[in-house]
C-alpha cells in the first residue's frame, strides 16, 4: 500500500499486479480486478454470491477450459482484459 | 547410585537374546500394526525407503524381507474414504513414531556388563497406496457432497455425481453434464481420440461455440479463438446437446434431454443423432444451430445437415429391464462409443475414406445398449480412474522422498504409472449389489432432504431480491417431486425480461470486503484504489449488450409432460435472422432442411453406407 493509497502495483517482469477480468454469462457482465496469485475462488464466490447463484450450478470457463477455484490467473496465464464464461448446469434424462 | 540400584529391575537374557542382531547388517526397520494388520519388514543397513521404480544408475542390491499378518475384521468402509479422500490419519496406517515400541517392552535398565541397547533406525511405513492394485475405490462409496472427486481431463466429477451415477429413479438419475463430460473424457481417452483426429466438445463448450451460429466476426472470433484451435485440425466433432443450452442466469439448472451431434467434416455432414425426439422439428434445431455454428467457427460453411432417423431407441433398444428413468445420457456415451470405434476400425486398416457417419436401417439390431450396464461401467472406469491417479500421485510423493531433489535421471523413462483407464478385473461386478444400492440410495434420499432444506433456506434469504429469478426454481421443484420429467430449460419468460438489478446489496458488499473483494458500479477506468485482492465492477444496464439468442434455442421443444409456454416477453432478444439469409450458401442449406424432412430420400441415397457397427 502506497502512502497516498493507490493498490500496490508493482510492476514484475512487465506483468502487472493486478488484472482486470471481465466475467460474463449470458444476462450480465462484472469486471473483477484481481491479484494475479489470487485463487479464482474468491472471484467465482463474489460473482455468485452478486448474481445468487449456487456456487455448483455454475461452469467457469477460460479459453474454453473448465476453471477451477484453486486456479488463479498465473497458473491460468490470464492477462489484463482477459475474460471468463459463465454458463449454467445442464442435466438431461427423459 | 542408590536410587539407581533401587529402580533397578532385574530383565530377562531371553529379551537382550530378542533384541540382539543376529545379522549386523539387518534389522527391523519398519513395522505396523492397524486393526486388521500387522506388517514389519526388514532390510539392509544405512540404505533409506526404496523407490517404486529402478533407477539409473541403479542401487545397491537390497535385500528386502515383509511379512503381513492379517486379524479377522476389515478395515471399516467409513474409514477407507476417509483415508482416501480427506487425507486424515485415522489409527490405521498411522505412521508410527515407534514401530517397535509394541513388540519390545524392554525397560531401559541393565546391567552394567550388558552392552547397551542399540536404538533402531526409524523410518515412517510407506505408504501402500502407491500402488493401484491396493485400492479399494470400486467398493467405496464417497459422501454426498459437492468435493471434487476427480479431474479428468477438462472435465471434473464430484463425489455427488459419483452417488448419482446409479441411481435410475428420482430427481438424480438425470445425467448431469458433470456425468456426461467425465464419460466423453474417457471415452477419449480409450479411443486416443485426440491423436487420431477426433475431438469430443464438451457440454459448456457446445454453449460457447453456439453463439456463432450468427456468424462469426473478428470481435467474435476473439472470443471464440480458442475453440477454433480446439476443433480446427480434427475430422470428426462430437458435440452433447441439450435443450437447456443458451439459458441465462435466471435459471438454476436446465435442460431435458441430452442428444448428439456428430460433425463428419471430410465429408461435410453434421448427423443429429437423437434416441427420443429425431422426429422432433424443436429439437432437430438445436442440432442445426450447433451445426451451423461449427460450420462458422471453422470455416467449413454449410454442413449437409442428416438427421438419423435409423437411430436406436433409448428405451425400445434399451436391454435394461428395470426402470431406468434417465437413459438418455448413457445413450449418449454409447452412441459416441460406437462411432469412435467404427472409425478406428477404418483408420487401423487405412480405409478413412469409406467413413460415413450415416446410421443404417440395421444399425439399431445390433446396437447393444443396456442403460444399467453404461451407468455402472462408467461408474468402474471412473473408480479405476481415480485409483490410478492417487497411486500415480502418491508414488511420485513417495520417490520425492526417497530419493530426494533433484531426482537421479532416468526414473520416470523407467516408471510404468498406472494406467488411467479401466480395468475390469480390478472391479468386481458384485461389489453393486442390491443391498449395497439401497443403504445408497437410503443414504441419498436423506442427504437430498437436507439439501433441499438448504436450498429453502437460501431461496428464502433472497427472496425479496430476486423473487422473480427463484420463481422458475421453485416450478422446478415442484415438477421434479411429482416426476413429471420436465424440468429447466422451458420457462425462460422470466429470464428474459429480468431486469439488470443494481443496488441493494449493502450486505452484500459488506461481505465481500470481508473477503477482500469490493464491488463498484463506475466504470473500469474510474475503480478506487484499495488493498484488497479483487474488485468487482458493474456494467450499467445501458452500456450492456447481452448476447444473441438463436432462434431455435428460445423455441425450446416440449417435454412429454409438459408443453411448451409461450414466450411472454421477448423484447430483449435480439431476433435471429432464418437461418436461410445468413451466409451465400443458404440454398444449399435449404436443400439440407428440406431433405431431412423426407428421411426416405437419404435412405436410398445412402443405402450402401450403411456403418458395419
Amino acid at each position: 500500500m502506497s502512502d497516498n493509497g493507490s493498490p500496490m502495483q508493482k510492476p514484475e517482469d512487465g506483468q502487472q499486479e493486478h488484472l482486470n477480468i471481465k466475467v460474463t454469462d449470458n444476462n450480465n457482465e462484472v469486471f473483477f480486478k484481481i491479484k494475479r496469485t489470487t485463487q479464482l475462488s474468491k472471484l467465482m464466490n463474489a460473482f455468485c454470491d452478486r448474481q445468487g447463484k449456487n456456487m455448483q450450478s455454475v461452469r467457469f470457463l477460460f479459453d474454453g477450459q473448465r476453471v477451477q477455484p484453486t486456479d488463479n490467473p498465473d497458473t491460468l496465464d490470464m492477462q489484463d482484459g482477459d475474460t471468463l464464461e459463465v454458463h449454467q448446469e445442464q442435466i438431461g434424462g427423459c | 547410585m542408590s536410587e539407581t540400584h533401587r529402580d533397578w529391575v532385574p530383565v530377562d537374557i531371553s529379551v537382550h537374546n530378542q533384541r540382539a542382531h543376529a545379522f549386523a547388517q539387518t534389522h527391523a526397520l519398519v513395522s505396523l500394526q492397524t486393526d486388521s494388520l500387522v506388517v514389519t519388514s526388514s532390510r539392509g543397513f544405512g540404505r533409506e525407503l526404496p523407490p517404486t521404480a529402478s533407477v539409473h544408475p541403479s542401487f545397491k542390491n537390497r535385500r528386502h524381507t515383509v511379512d503381513a499378518s492379517l486379524f479377522q475384521g476389515a478395515l471399516q468402509r467409513k474409514r477407507d474414504y476417509v483415508r482416501y479422500a480427506w487425507e486424515m490419519v485415522p489409527q490405521d496406517f498411522t505412521y508410527p513414531i515407534e514401530p517397535q515400541s509394541r513388540s519390545e517392552q524392554v525397560g531401559t535398565s541393565m546391567r552394567e556388563t550388558d552392552e547397551p541397547v542399540q536404538r533402531r533406525t526409524v523410518l515412517p511405513f510407506p505408504d501402500p497406496l502407491r500402488y493401484r492394485n491396493l485400492h479399494r475405490w470400486g467398493y467405496v462409496w464417497p459422501p454426498f457432497n459437492e468435493d471434487t472427486y476427480a479431474h479428468i481431463g477438462n472435465a471434473m466429477v464430484s463425489n455427488e455425481d459419483i452417488c448419482s451415477i446409479m441411481q435410475l429413479t428420482g430427481f438424480h438419475c438425470w445425467y448431469r453434464d458433470t456425468v456426461l463430460d467425465a464419460a466423453l473424457e474417457l471415452t477419449s481417452l480409450y479411443y486416443d481420440a485426440e491423436d487420431n483426429g477426433i475431438a469430443v466438445a464438451s457440454s459448456t463448450t457446445a454453449q460457447c461455440v453456439q453463439f456463432a451460429a450468427t456468424g462469426v466476426d473478428d470481435a467474435d472470433m476473439n472470443e471464440l479463438r480458442a475453440y477454433k484451435t480446439m476443433f480446427e485440425g480434427k475430422k470428426w466433432i462430437f458435440v452433447p446437446l441439450n435443450d437447456g443450452m443458451g439459458g441465462t442466469s435466471a435459471e438454476e439448472v436446465r435442460g431435458t434431454h441430452w442428444a448428439l451431434l456428430a460433425i463428419d467434416r471430410p465429408n461435410k455432414r453434421a448427423h443429429y443423432i437423437d434416441g427420443l425426439f429425431s422426429w422432433t422439428d424443436d429439437w432437430q434445431n438445436i442440432g442445426r444451430s450447433l451445426a451451423l455454428a461449427f460450420g462458422n467457427l471453422l470455416g467449413d460453411g454449410m454442413y449437409e445437415f442428416c438427421i438419423e432417423h435409423n437411430a436406436p431407441h433409448q428405451w425400445n433398444h434399451n436391454q435394461f429391464r428395470g426402470t431406468d428413468s434417465g437413459p438418455c445420457g448413457p445413450y449418449v456415451v454409447k452412441m459416441v462409443q460406437e462411432i469412435m470405434c467404427y472409425i478406428r476400425y477404418h483408420q487401423r486398416h487405412e480405409t478413412e475414406d469409406q467413413i460415413s457417419l450415416r446410421l443404417g436401417s440395421g444399425f439399431s439390431s445390433s446396437f447393444n445398449f443396456n442403460s444399467f450396464g453404461e451407468r455402472r461401467c462408467l461408474l468402474w472406469t471412473l473408480a479405476g480412474f481415480k485409483a490410478s491417479q492417487v497411486a500415480n500421485d502418491r508414488a511420485m510423493q513417495h520417490d520425492n522422498m526417497t530419493l530426494g531433489q533433484p531426482r537421479p535421471f532416468g526414473l520416470v523413462e523407467l516408471r510404468d504409472p498406472a494406467s488411467l483407464l479401466y480395468d475390469a478385473p480390478l472391479f468386481d461386478e458384485n461389489t453393486l449389489t442390491s443391498q449395497q444400492l439401497k443403504s445408497h440410495h437410503d443414504i441419498a434420499v436423506r442427504q437430498l432432504q437436507q439439501q433441499q432444506q438448504q436450498q429453502h433456506q437460501f431461496q428464502h434469504q433472497y427472496e425479496h431480491q430476486y423473487e422473480h429469478q427463484y420463481q422458475y426454481q421453485r416450478n422446478m421443484s415442484t415438477s421434479s417431486q411429482n416426476s413429471s420429467g420436465s424440468s429447466g430449460g422451458i420457462s425462460i419468460s422470466s429470464e428474459a425480461g429480468a431486469p439488470y438489478i443494481q443496488g441493494g446489496y449493502d450486505g452484500a458488499q459488506d461481505d465481500h470486503i470481508a473477503n477482500e473483494v469490493e464491488m463498484h458500479d463506475r466504470p473500469a477506468s474510474t475503480v478506487r484504489d484499495y488493498d484488497g485482492d479483487v474488485s468487482i465492477e458493474e456494467v450499467p444496464n445501458d452500456e450492456f449488450s447481452p448476447y444473441c439468442f438463436v432462434r431455435d434455442i428460445t423455441q425450446r421443444p416440449s417435454t412429454p409432460d409438459q408443453p411448451s409456454s409461450p414466450i411472454s416477453d421477448t423484447s430483449t432478444m435480439q431476433s435471429i435472422p432464418d437461418l436461410e439469409s445468413l451466409t451465400d450458401n443458404s440454398q444449399d442449406h435449404v436443400e439440407a432442411i428440406r431433405s431431412d424432412q423426407n428421411p426416405q430420400e437419404y435412405d436410398d441415397r445412402n443405402a450402401n453406407d450403411d456403418v458395419p457397427m
